[in-house]
């Protein structure tokens, strides 16, 4: 399986009136043809930012990237021009945005929003783009399409508008699809059609995902591979199963045991003290440290590198958990 | 019955709101939403309720309107005895000591322009304590939760969402309440601080003899800290029970396809499919007979859809609100044989 993403030591840095923000902090990710990849952490530990640089999508005036995102082998999305973006966002690459309700326009039908997608990038005529937003929306599930094509996006429920933007996301068949939290505004009930969805998708057309969330049970759920992070550094990366049972860094440890599982009853979950530090601040050492409860003054001192532990496994602490 | 003692007993309690009026069928109608409508249920002295459901199905509201901070439009709520249904908000004043809430958004739970010192002791003073006692009494909680003096000269913006939950449970326990309700207290926090707030919840019921009623959309959660569960589907109870019973004896089939919908626990778990098509029918227009047979795959034609289920006791404290329940509670005897 070749990568189709490789992202290579990306920082990013936010300039902010309270001084650089460093979002991303040094990472190495990437993501397999056919694969669904999960990036999972707590809030504001630069998961979305990491999406977000693959697409680009940040103010870039207030921020500076550095290293490099190579895409396909060869070419570098960081240091691409705008014109030679605008040929990969939403056709090669697309994403699925936490809140569907202000992912589309509300004052443009959604058969016109799904049609304008089609029509941008590929040479179809209105009515070809109309034949194959109808076939889209019948994929993605929605019923009776030739009716909801006609239907502003204040007429369809949270769980139909996510539907709508997965069938916008597909529509030129991407080779990668980015999922931010997709699922996170939905209830338990249509999450579960939605993940369904997603991943019947991917078998179909064989494209690779990137699944960006903090529930673990999304994780779960769809996912091949997992990178965990936190404070804007991946510290644990590794198949799904090895990260469920057998966790090597501190953090997945301890943040797989504090959620509460189906058929425990009473009894103290795992807390970890402490909250995640401030962005602003430069980090020496493990970013973890402070909140660990292996942490020695070696953890203090310098960062850990990622190191491998098996196959495709790898974390980055200088404690070796056997 | 000694052992189940009734803090609060809720009768038919209904919240409707009216939202104008529209043209259907031809003649102009009152259109109605209802948030809330016929629940019955009692919460005992001492016990953990749990309540979960769909965003919509009119938990928080149920929660609201127990502690009366909007009005029921029918039904009685009779809290330790006495009727509070009819109370205005000065006859309230008395019971407010005894009935607390945690809310969501620990950020919005808190005057910003004031300190959290201030913001507690406003609360303390409310309760009639005087500024000297209000003091120890808010340090005496602090150290419950765990916290230092020193964010009391702190205002909200400068403390994390878990700090601020804690805070907000410590002003909910100020007048020593016995009854509390919280509203999805840790939806809005991170996973390794939701723990932290659950370990508490926990904790505090203890040792402050509390009653509780915990509002959640999340099912694991739920069976976690919870001693019984009442699930509600689009206003409407469905089935209520023990914790064991809920989750090891489902009854109601749409208890099962919540259960079954809810994300796996670890990746190789096998589950059952039962995935709900379609989504929550609008409360405005709720359908006749059993509420959730548009949904329901079990669904009897002809009856589900015409008639209102009842109210049918499954085993001891688990009741179910199904037309199938009693041919269900039957074969699940069966099989245990």
């Amino acid at each position: 399986m070749s990568e189709l993403i490789n992202i290579k030591n990306l920082k990013v840095n936010l300039m902010s009136p309270r001084g650089i923000v460093h979002a991303v902090r040094d990472i190495n990710l990437e993501i397999a043809q056919g694969q669904i990849h999960g990036l999972v952490g707590e809030s504001g530990c630069g998961k979305s930012m990491t999406a977000k640089s693959i697409m680009r999508l940040h103010d870039e005036k207030k921020m500076l990237y550095g290293g490099e995102i190579i895409y396909e082998g060869n070419t570098d999305i960081l240091t691409m021009k705008e014109k030679e973006l605008e040929q990969i966002r939403g056709k090669d690459i697309s994403m699925i945005f936490q809140d569907p309700m202000t992912t589309l326009n509300p004052l443009l039908r959604i058969g016109k929003q799904l049609d304008e997608m089609i029509l941008q990038h590929e040479k179809v005529s209105k009515a070809e783009a109309k034949e194959r937003s109808l076939k889209l929306l019948e994929k993605v599930g929605i019923f009776p399409a030739e009716q909801r094509y006609k239907q502003y996006p204040f007429e369809l429920s949270g769980g139909m508008l996510q539907r709508v933007s997965i069938a916008m996301a597909i529509a030129c068949n991407p080779k990668l699809l980015i999922a931010d939290e997709s699922t996170t505004a939905l209830d338990v009930t249509v999450q579960a059609q939605i993940l369904r969805l997603i991943k019947e998708l991917q078998e179909q057309n064989g494209m690779s995902v990137l699944v960006i969330t903090h529930n673990f049970g999304v994780i779960a759920e769809i996912c091949d591979v997992v990178s965990v992070m936190y404070a804007e550094v991946i510290v644990e990366h590794g198949p799904v199963g090895e990260i469920f049972h057998n966790p090597k860094h501190p953090y997945t440890m301890d943040l797989i045991q504090s959620i509460p599982k189906s058929g425990e009853r009473g009894g103290k979950l795992v807390t970890i003290p402490g909250t995640p530090p401030d962005l602003r601040r430069k980090i020496v050492g493990c970013a973890y440290a402070e909140r660990c409860k292996y942490a020695t003054d070696a953890c203090r001192e310098s960062a850990p590198q990622l190191e491998s532990c098996g196959e495709n496994h790898e974390f980055a602490c200088k404690h070796k958990f056997a | 019955m000694e052992k189940f003692e009734k803090l609060l007993t809720i009768q038919d309690l209904c919240k409707y709101y009216p939202m104008g009026k529209a043209k259907k069928d031809g003649d102009k109608k009152e259109i109605i939403l209802k948030a809330v409508d016929g629940v019955t249920f009692n919460i005992f002295k001492g016990e953990n309720l749990g309540v979960v459901g769909e965003s919509g199905c009119g938990k928080s509201t149920l929660g609201r309107c127990l502690l009366k901070l909007i009005d029921a439009t029918d039904g009685k709520i009779i809290f330790n005895g006495e009727d509070i249904t009819d109370l205005n908000s000065k006859g309230m004043i008395q019971y407010r000591k005894d009935m607390q809430m945690v809310f969501q958004n620990p950020y919005s739970s808190f005057n910003p322009k004031k300190t959290i010192g201030k913001n507690l002791s406003e609360v303390a003073e409310f309760y009639g304590l005087k500024s000297k006692e209000a003091k120890e009494r808010i340090q005496e909680l602090l150290q419950y939760v765990n916290m230092d003096t020193q964010v009391l000269g702190r205002r909200c913006d400068e403390l994390s969402g878990g700090q601020l939950q804690r805070l907000a449970v410590v002003r909910a326990l100020i007048p020593n309440p016995k009854f509390i309700v919280a509203d999805e207290p840790v939806s809005a926090l991170d996973v390794s601080v939701q723990a932290q707030i659950l370990n508490l919840l926990y904790d505090l019921k203890d040792q402050f003899h509390l009653t509780m009623m915990f509002i959640s959309h999340e099912l694991t959660v739920v069976e976690h800290i919870c001693d019984r569960v009442m699930v509600m589907y689009l206003g409407g109870m469905v089935e209520i029970g023990v914790t064991e019973e809920i989750f090891g004896n489902t009854m109601h089939p749409y208890t099962k396809a919540l259960i079954a919908s809810k994300p796996k626990d670890f990746p190789e778990e096998e589950k059952e499919q039962v995935i709900l098509e379609g989504e929550v029918p609008s409360p405005t227009n709720v359908p006749t007979g059993c509420r959730f047979h548009t949904r329901c795959a079990e669904c009897i034609k002809g009856k589900c859809d015409v008639e209102i289920p009842p109210l049918y006791k499954v085993a001891d404290r688990h009741w179910v609100v199904c037309h199938k329940a009693k041919e269900a509670a039957k074969a699940y005897e069966e099989a245990r044989k």
